[in-house]
């Protein structure tokens, strides 16, 4: 008659050196996150930037005179592909003027340029020179700005910040291999009389190898979920201070659903990445025995 | 006492080694296609030196015959675990060539090697038993890497336990038990995947006689089982107990006695 057995794990949990490992991996996980919601987004706003400056021209009337003005807005609003106008007034080129001269260094006789913005259509949008041609051809002189230098430098800066934070991802993922590959190493060096003994009864490498791999990937499973939990927070604590109006470089900063979602498949990856390692670490291990 | 701790007795027993299902496919009496038994081991030539130190064992030619009974003698430091290693493929020969059940392991790819040495039982010098597992999870060890589930095996293991007299500490850590306990449960390892090769070092060195001489009578069932046995010691009476092939190591070098008449030991 037999008792009822519980079938032990061959290899026991190992609280001396996973305790430590798992806030390692947990803080490698959670600035990971942060890296990579950074590059989130950053391609989230150059994307929304881009449309934006795309679907926008400003017309400068260089003489200032506010009858050129609207001669030209009439011209402009009969052009197709231009969806609306809108004529800025004295008072509005003067607001944009503030910040290099002051309020009130602005004399009222300095001939200001009026500027007209004008809204292009989604589909078949006008272009520059088709509304340099039709002004021209109206007697206006005037400059057309199609915000593209500006398009460009900003996605020159959204590209740099997407080129770091996918450096710093991949760094820490490269940091987090090796961390796992190390400590495999070092549980498989703990574990040798373990080791030798499967090896020796005949277990394959890869029966030996998935022991440990199955340990690294419930390790890597609870230090990602932490690590991502910890990122999550830390984006609502950032959301609640109100940091989604405020602006870095150019670059404002607005952590939406869309970077939680970037958070939950963490956990399965760190837990892949960690199993794998291991995986991999006991096996070239192995190799080295006969 | 527990009843579980009493010998089993042989009569009633269905049988001191577990059920035969776990026998490999390629049992050691295997003719080849000659129609010859071929030897489990043959070790022609075998040189061996740990890194660039001396050799330890110099030009040894062995050859283990299917089922048979053999004696592994020599002084402490002579070459014998170094020789036993040899041939349970813990180590790799600095010169020779090995075949081991017909094939040459330093030929064989990794799992091939696996296969050879689930072929294999070792009571290891130091038992190497793994003091987080209980002494029963320590015997089922080798069936577990085979891949064979809780319930095929209980019962198997249990009963071996209890005829090496450990039924009452099947659930102890091995770390809880006396030396003698310790080498039984490496025993009991050993044999409970009924291995084509019993290899042991030194299994009687901690125990009773009376347990000795109970060992060596489960040692002898294995080997009429069709198990071939190689067994090292420097216990001569032991060695003399049993009609076998004696094999003396000295200085590393091997050289053979052929089997002799038993003496009978009080």
């Amino acid at each position: 008659m037999s008792t009822e057995r519980k079938q032990a794990q061959l290899l026991p949990s190992d609280a001396e050196h996973d305790g430590p490992l798992f806030f390692v991996i947990a803080i490698i996980v959670f600035l990971a996150s942060l890296a990579a919601i950074v590059a989130l987004l950053a391609v989230q706003n150059v994307n929304h930037w881009k449309q934006a400056l795309q679907s926008e021209m400003t017309v400068q009337v260089i003489s200032g005179d506010p009858a050129k003005t609207q001669a030209a807005a009439s011209v402009l609003l009969g052009i197709s592909g231009v969806k609306a106008i809108h004529v800025a007034s004295r008072e509005e080129a003067k607001n944009l003027l503030e910040p290099w001269l002051g309020a009130d260094n602005i004399p009222d006789d300095l001939p200001i340029p009026l500027l007209v913005h004008v809204r292009l259509t989604k589909k078949d949008p006008a272009s520059a020179t088709g509304l340099s041609e039709a002004l021209e051809s109206a007697g206006i002189i005037a400059s057309i700005d199609d915000h593209q230098r500006w398009a460009g430098d900003l996605a020159r800066s959204a590209g740099i910040i997407q080129i770091l934070s996918i450096t710093v991802l991949a760094l820490l993922v490269s940091a987090s291999i090796a961390v796992t590959g190390f400590a495999t190493r070092s549980g498989l060096a703990a574990r040798k009389d373990l080791v030798n003994v499967l090896h020796l009864v005949g277990a394959r490498d890869q029966i030996i190898a998935r022991l440990f791999g199955r340990r690294f990937v419930l390790l890597g499973l609870k230090a990602g979920a932490s690590g991502a939990g910890l990122a999550a927070i830390s984006i609502i604590v950032l959301m609640l201070g109100g940091v989604g109006d405020a602006s870095f470089m150019g670059l404002s900063i607005q952590p939406g659903l869309g970077s939680f979602l970037l958070l939950l498949p963490v956990p399965v990856i760190t837990a892949m990445v960690g199993g794998w390692t291991a995986h991999r670490s006991v096996l070239n291990s192995l190799r080295r025995q006969v | 006492m527990s009843k579980s701790n009493q010998p089993v007795s042989t009569k009633k027993q269905r049988s001191l080694i577990p059920s035969p299902k776990s026998r490999s496919s390629l049992s050691p009496k295997a003719k080849s296609r000659t129609g010859k038994t071929a030897p489990v081991l043959v070790m022609s030539h075998i040189g061996m030196q740990y890194d660039n130190g001396p050799e330890v064992l110099t030009d040894i030619n062995l050859q283990l015959e299917p089922g048979s009974f053999q004696f592994l003698t020599g002084p402490s430091g002579a070459g014998k675990t170094t020789l036993l290693k040899l041939i349970y493929l813990a180590l790799q020969p600095s010169r020779g060539s090995v075949q081991l059940f017909g094939r040459e392991p330093a030929l064989c790819d990794r799992d091939e090697m696996a296969q050879l040495r689930r072929k294999i039982g070792v009571v290891f010098q130091g038992f190497g038993l793994l003091d987080h597992l209980s002494v029963f999870e320590n015997v089922a060890v080798p069936l577990r890497v085979t891949g064979r589930q809780h319930h095929e095996y209980e019962d198997d293991v249990q009963d071996l336990l209890r005829w090496v007299g450990l039924g009452s500490v099947l659930d102890a850590s091995p770390a809880t038990l006396s030396g003698g306990e310790k080498q039984r449960v490496a025993i009991a390892r050993a044999v409970v995947a009924k291995p084509e090769l019993l290899i042991a070092d030194e299994p009687t060195g901690n125990v009773d006689p009376e347990m000795g001489k109970r060992l060596m009578r489960l040692f002898s069932e294995l080997n009429r089982l069709g198990s071939t046995v190689l067994i090292a010691s420097h216990d001569l009476a032991l060695v003399r107990s049993i009609s076998a092939d004696i094999y003396t190591i000295e200085d590393g070098k091997l050289s053979f006695k052929p089997a002799g008449p038993a003496r009978r030991t009080k």
